[in-house]
């Protein structure tokens, strides 16, 4: 999954859009050198010390690895586990979207 | 397949206990993974019986109730996966044995339910346990299964009631119990229904509040504004 969101996120970083993690990893130490090596430079949130059975993916009701929410400019949740071109053409389908509002105003 | 639960509390069995009978019950696992790709050892009742009789003994002679434990386990993945009437009987024996010893043992039964979830020894096991823990772990199970069904078509209107019912003890009387990961059955329960309810396509996602990875605090709503990709990940 990595080079796919390294690609995303290199592709529209001069658009209005953020890729956002909620990372599961029990041990952040044991993540850094991935986070290095993988140059993941998107934010995450961490779910905590006891990694998939933490708060965040908890209270969303999360039990597989990984699940992708898409949310447009308003956050209201448009796709859901959409993953590889299916994730792209989602996410420009909203931008265009997006685009095009600010443009009828 | 013997499922991790099995082959996990064998493991915890055997660290330097070496107990009576550990080498017969890794000799029989290991017969018993070889053999359970070959469907005509499912009805090959002295196959079954030999193993079953085996295992019967060495956890009978237990010293240790880690190593009863596992090793009845294992014979209860061997009678569930045979189809002699003989398997059968063995399978209610060892199901009594493992419900009188440690039926109120949660972290044991939460073992048992990985390695055989049948509805029947989920419901054996719900009328006679005293452990709230344990109950709770039963009907988030049962329920489960409902929400499985639940992403491909609509329950009928009993099962539909059975769920509420279930999902009412989960976040009321029982919502403090804890499950094998520590978390509470109340937050489990609730997540789950929200996820079901609220996280759908043209409903606005909820806050998340929390820490960046370097420690920093920050909220989803920051990102209103933008289109947001949210990936729930791990490095795994």
């Amino acid at each position: 999954m990595y080079p796919h969101e390294r690609s995303l996120v290199a592709r529209l970083k001069d658009e209005p859009f953020a890729l956002i993690g909620i990372n599961s990893d029990e041990d952040l130490e044991k993540l850094r050198p991935t986070l290095e090596k993988e140059n993941i430079s998107w934010r995450s949130f961490w779910n905590g010390a006891k990694g998939t059975a933490g708060p965040i993916s908890t209270s969303w009701g999360v039990n597989s690895w990984p699940t992708i929410y898409v949310l447009d400019e308003t956050g209201t949740i448009r796709y859901m586990n959409v993953r590889e071109k299916a994730l792209d053409e989602a996410v420009d389908t909203l931008l265009a979207e997006l685009k095009a509002k600010k443009s009828a105003k | 397949m013997i499922s991790k639960a099995v082959l996990a509390a064998l493991a915890a069995a055997a660290l330097g206990l070496g107990f009576d009978g550990a080498a017969d019950v890794a000799r029989i696992r290991e017969e018993f993974r070889k053999a359970q790709p070959e469907a005509a050892n499912r009805t090959n009742a002295a196959l079954l019986d030999g193993w079953l009789d085996s295992l019967w003994k060495v956890a009978s002679e237990a010293k240790e109730e880690d190593a009863r434990f596992a090793t009845l386990l294992l014979a209860l993945q061997i009678s569930d996966y045979g189809s002699t009437d003989s398997a059968k009987v063995w399978r209610e024996k060892v199901r009594s044995e493992l419900l009188t010893r440690y039926c109120d043992d949660p972290k044991r039964m939460a073992d048992l339910m990985r390695a055989s979830s049948t509805a029947d020894l989920r419901r054996q096991l719900y009328e006679r346990t005293k452990s709230k823990a344990v109950k709770a772990m039963c009907l988030w199970s049962e329920a489960s299964g409902y929400f499985a069904t639940l992403r491909k078509e609509k329950l009928s209107a009993d099962t539909q009631k059975r769920l509420d019912e279930i999902m009412a003890l989960l976040t009321g009387e029982l919502a403090d119990e804890l499950d094998s990961r520590g978390r509470r059955y109340g937050d489990v329960a609730a997540g789950k229904l929200r996820s079901v309810n609220d996280l759908v396509i043209g409903k606005v996602a909820p806050e998340i509040e929390g820490k960046d990875l370097d420690g920093a605090a920050f909220k989803l709503s920051e990102y209103r504004g933008k289109i947001v990709v949210l990936d729930f990940w791990g490095n795994w």
